[in-house]
This record gives C-alpha cells, structure tokens and sequence, in this order.
C-alpha cells in the first residue's frame, strides 16, 4: 500500500482538519438543565463521571435553546418507537434503554412500545415508517447512523429525507472496535496489511460497513465484508467458529458479546475507531493509523457521513407539537441520572447530539461534492 | 447436444454476477481443496455455463419442498452443503410459494465461502438465515429441523461413509421432518457422466472465451488460469463407482429412515441431451421411522 511519503508510524496530523466536524463542536455553550442537574447534586459522580463528561461535550456543540415544549396531549397515546434491528441486539438493547426512560418526560403518562422491523439494513423500516400516518399514529425511530448517508447518496428512493425528517436527537458516542479469531491467525493490524480477511456485517448499507470502508480504504487494511447477520453476536459467533476472520461492532456490545470469546481465547482485541481517542481500550486507535496516500478527502468524507450516531426521528408530517415534546423529552432525559446510570451498567456511551446539530450535520452531509458522494457510494453499496 | 450459444436461464433472485466476484475474494482467502470449485461455480452460474444447480429443476424443487415443509408451524429448514447461494435461493422460491409464516434456515457447511454467500444473498432479500461452519460429520444443531436438504452433498462423502451421515441427519428431524436429498444415478444405464463432463466442458471453454472477447465477462484471472480451474474443480471422492437410485434408498432405509417419495428430476431442458444422460437425478424425500 502506498502511504504518504516518509510516514514511519502514527500520522495524526492528516486527520486533525476533519476532527472538528466530526464532532460537530462549535462554541456555543449550552445546556441549562445539565448545570442545573450538576450544581443540585443530582448526578452521583462516582459512577457518571465519564458519562457526564461526554453529555457536556454533547451539549457544547448543541443547538439555539428549545422553545417551551408546546402542548401536546400524549393522555392515553401509545407512541411506537421502531428500532430497524433484531430484538436482542446491541442497537435493539440501545433503544430499549431510550423508550424505559423518555417516557417519564412526556406529559399525560404515555405507553412506548418498542416495534423491531429488522431487514436491508433499515429499508424495512423507512418502508414501513413510510406507510404511516405520523399525525394519526405517532411514530419515533431510531435509524441507523449510515441512513443520512445512503440518502445524500440516492440510494432510498424517497423513502427517506434528512432534510425533512424531524430530528429528535442523537445519544451515542460512536466508539467501534474490532476483533479477530484466533483461528484466523491474524494477530497484529500489520498482519492485515499483508493479506486479506473476511469481516461480518449485519448488512452492506451499514455503520459497520462505513467502517470497514475506512479501515480499507482509508487505512489499506485488506478488508472484504460479508453480509446479512442479523445480529453482533452471531457475528461474533461466526468469527470465533472461523466463519470469517473478524468484525467490527459497537464498544457497547463489547461486554455482552465480545469480552467472553476474547476471554475464552476465541477472539482477540485488533484496534478501536471512532471520532475520540479513548483511554480505557487496551488497543490502537485506528484514527492514529497513516491515511493510505490521496485518500483524505474520502476518509473524512465517509466518517463524517457516519457520525449521526443513533439518531432518534420522527417521520415528516409529524405533528409539530408531538416532535417539540419529543425534543425536550429527549434532552431531559440524556441528563437524567437513572437513564446515564442504566447506560453506564450496559456500557452504553453517551454522548448528546440535539436536533439542530443533526440537522447542522445534514446540511454539511449535503454540501459534500457530487464526486466525492459518487465515490464514497460507489464503494459501499456497488 | 448443446447447441450453439445456449445458456442456462437464470430464474432464481440471485445477483450472481456479485456474488461470483464475492466468491472469488472469499474463496481465496478461506478455501484449500475447495478452492477452484468454490472461485469457478458461481461464474459459470452466472454466465449461464451451469446446468447442475438447484435452479436446473427449480419448479420441482419448488413443488418438492414446498410438499416436505407443507403444514409446519413457522418451518425451519437446515441446508446441508451449499456450493454458493443456489441452494438457498431454490428454498426462498419455495418459500415464496406457501402460505405465509415464519421461516428459519440454517445452512451449515465445512468451507466459509458458500456461507459468505448465503450471507450476502440473504442480506440482500431480507431472508432470516443463520450460518454454522461445521463439518457434517460433527455438526450438532441445537434444535431439529423440519426440512434437512441435502442437494447432491453425498457426492462429498464416500460411499463407505454415507450410512453414518445419513443416521447423523435423520437425529436432525423433528417429529414429521423430512430428509430431501438429492442424488444422482451413475449407474450404466443411466450413463454417460465421463461424456456428460466432457462435452460440456468444451462447450462451456467455448462459451467462456467468446464472453470473455465480447466484455460480456469480467473475469477475476486471466482466461486461460480461469478455464484451468474450472476443468480442474471436481472432487470426485468416488471416482468412477456406480450408484443406482435403489443403492441410495437401501443405504437411507438401513439407516432408520422412511422413503415418503423418490421423485425423478426430469430434464426441463429436453433439447439438450447430453445433459439428461449426465444427470439422472432425483429428489429422494424421507422421514426418520419410529421405533
């Protein structure tokens, strides 16, 4: 692989310019309800420290203060949460989390009730979100990150429209990590410089896809997915048999679903990506990887088109009064010490994205050049 | 014989030209033995150069499977060795045509390439399949199976050892599953396996090269190296010993289990007649006899 003349080790540099905007960070603090939160005591320190941490830098980047929720009246409603991913997954455990604890903001004590539509990586969703009245059946989702993407890209067919979905907000700090099997006698990210391995993935329009793109093509490691499992674990499973070589998924399931088949000696830590480097991973930092040479613009091009991480919609046409209260609900409830604490027990990694920032990332998602879009989509999905 | 320019049509939901290429990549990576097998089917599938997939009979495999799965409760179908995904996509088409319910199909094989593809294909039409690398002689599913579908897989094993693999699938029924296997009968009077490889192997180095000239083909490899593995692929553990239809059912009847039908796989191809007499097949549809 050719990298940038006379780069020897870690690069970071070459991605510094493109750091900013994958965090999105502006200088606008806000927010006043984690102050308030904070300055009351509220958040017990010891166990949400690093959370809390991460809902700061949330909130620095986020949006014009909310207007007063409007009213909207959610007495006797049940709202459905839809999740594009099996029941039991990672992503599935993720939204779970959500709608247990949104609730307790919604005035008039509504019902939520979580609905999975896996399939095409969150197509049958759009496609049934697509179907519904959202005045008459209030409806949220939470959509893969890789979804804004595929729809700059044109690849949803009208299904979907970040410019016109009503943004909730965003609750995920998007740390991967990477894995192999010890069957696969690749040891070092060296060794996968050197020669080519089969990573899992749960579908070829997904985050994890966005990744293994990075990893390839941004990093030169030799990288060919394969798709359609239908959860990380089974993932895992498939690596651990030697099924294929290695995965990559969300640190949040590193737990559950990595942590004993690394234990075992079935699987072993490669590396970790994602927009901040991390202390309490025992791994390289991807990120700190040199950028294979003349892919900078690609390479920050694809992870900003990632970086949505779980973002939570509600479809166009919504009631404007029910999305206003989503927000509010949605921020009430990432400083709510019960939900950063459930979050922390399943190792989920918090971090706030609010609706005006999702839809500041839209807008930069569509000031992408034309070229670079084809490209990064001609990649993925061709 | 095989006229000229006939291709084999293509009536299953296949991508086959991405999965050849998916094939390619993973076979290289994954395979030993296996190798130019699994890197050469998919192409020749997806050029129209392979007459021995499921899809060769793919309106009976429809009726046949759509028979051992009808009046299950949300089936679940084990497929036991798959070349690529044209396994796979004969049980979806079969699938399609029941009435609705839920269906769970595990494929399990000894190579990670044609799991790749089932992966990939099911990815692709939103089927619900579930992988297991596993050598057939020491799977050991978790559940049982209503339908196990063994499409041609006794040619991989010896004769010898048949008796033992068929015991192992009829463990795998559920009460009422049923075995489908399909086998082909090399007796003499069926015939002509040696001629069959050979004249369609010349047909098929034909066909390859004049796609190749056209751009009708984007091999991975040159032609020629392509052409070489393909002529090359074969595993033939059994060389050139004979089996008739009545050999296969008396070995499955030893093992416990219960002929429910053996249907012939007629050729839907009748013009071509080197094919019919390379191929005689059938379906031979059994369930495990109780005690």
């Amino acid at each position: 692989m050719d990298h940038l003349p006379g780069s020897t080790g870690p690069r970071r540099n070459a991605i510094l310019p493109c750091r900013s905007r994958l965090l999105g960070l502006t200088s606008q603090p806000q927010t006043a309800i984690l102050r308030a939160k904070l300055a009351e005591g509220a958040m017990r320190p010891f166990k949400i420290i690093a959370a809390a941490a991460v809902v700061l830098a949330g909130f620095v980047s986020a949006a014009p203060a909310q207007a007063p929720a409007p009213a909207y009246d959610f007495t006797g409603r049940t709202i459905r949460l839809l999740v594009g991913n099996a029941a039991g997954g990672v992503t599935d455990t993720e939204t779970r989390l959500v709608a247990r604890h949104i609730v307790k903001y919604l005035p008039g004590n509504p019902s939520i009730v979580v609905q999975n539509i896996p399939g095409g990586g969150g197509m049958r969703l759009l496609e049934f979100m697509s179907q519904l009245d959202p005045v008459r059946e209030p409806t949220i989702a939470q959509i893969s990150s890789a979804i804004p993407f595929q729809a700059r890209a044109g690849a949803l067919d009208g299904l979907f429209d970040p410019r016109t979905t009503e943004w909730i907000g965003a609750f995920l700090r998007s740390t991967s990590i990477c894995i192999v099997g010890t069957r696969s006698g690749i040891a070092t990210v060296e060794d996968l410089r050197q020669r080519d391995a089969t990573f899992g993935a749960l579908s070829a329009t997904g985050t994890t896809t966005a990744n293994y793109a990075i990893l390839k093509r941004g990093f030169g490691l030799r990288i060919t997915p394969i798709y359609g499992y239908d959860t990380v674990g089974s993932i895992a499973l498939a690596v651990a048999r030697g099924e294929i070589d290695g995965a990559c998924g969300p640190y949040s399931s590193y737990p559950v679903t990595f942590a004993p088949l690394i234990e075992s000696g079935d699987l072993k830590l490669l590396l970790y990506m994602g927009p901040e480097r991390r202390d309490d991973i025992a791994a390289p930092y991807a990120y700190d990887f040199p950028i294979v040479e003349g892919q900078l613009a690609f390479f920050e091009a694809i992870t900003a088109a990632i970086g949505f991480s779980r973002p939570i919609i509600a479809p166009a046409g919504s009631d404007p009064a029910f999305v206003a209260a989503m927000r509010v609900a949605f921020e009430q409830m990432m400083v709510d010490p019960d939900f950063i604490a459930e979050a922390a027990t399943l190792n989920i990694d918090l971090r706030y994205r609010s609706a005006a920032e999702l839809a500041e990332m839209t807008a930069a998602l569509y000031a992408t050049p034309e070229e670079l879009v084809a490209e990064i989509r001609a990649f993925l999905f061709e | 014989m095989i006229p000229d320019g006939f291709r084999f049509p293509r009536p299953t939901r296949e991508d086959l030209p991405r999965l050849a290429r998916l094939a390619f990549d993973v076979g290289a990576i994954h395979c030993a033995k296996c190798r130019d097998y699994h890197l050469t089917w998919p192409y020749l599938r997806s050029m129209g150069l392979n007459g021995a997939g499921p899809e060769y009979n793919l309106r009976l495999h429809v009726e046949l499977l759509g028979r051992a799965a009808a009046g299950r409760t949300d089936p679940r179908w084990l497929l036991t060795g798959s070349a690529d995904a044209g396994v796979l996509a004969a049980v979806e088409a079969a699938i399609a045509a029941m009435p609705p319910a839920n269906h769970a199909i595990t494929v399990v094989d000894r190579c990670p390439t044609p799991l790749a593809l089932c992966r990939d294909h099911a990815a692709s039409t939103g089927l619900q399949v579930e992988t297991i690398l596993a050598d057939l002689m020491a799977f050991e599913p978790a559940a049982p199976f209503d339908v196990v579908l063994g499409h041609q897989v006794v040619l991989f094993f010896r004769d010898e050892d048949r008796p033992a693999l068929y015991r192992r699938m009829a463990t795998w029924l559920a009460p009422r599953g049923r075995l489908c296997l399909t086998v082909a009968d090399t007796t003499p009077a069926a015939a002509g396996a040696s001629e069959y490889h050979a004249v369609i192997n010349r047909w098929r180095i034909a066909q390859i090269r004049a796609d190749v000239a056209t751009g009708a083909v984007d091999l991975p490899e040159d032609t020629e190296t392509f052409i070489g593995r393909m002529t090359g692929r074969l595993e033939r553990i059994n060389g050139d010993r004979v089996f008739g239809l009545d050999h296969f059912i008396g070995q499955l009847e030893d093992a416990g289990l219960s002929i429910v039908e053996a249907t012939p796989m007629p050729d839907e191809y009748p013009e071509l007649t080197i094919t019919r007499a390379g191929r005689n097949r059938h379906m031979i549809i059994a369930e495990r006899r109780e005690a």
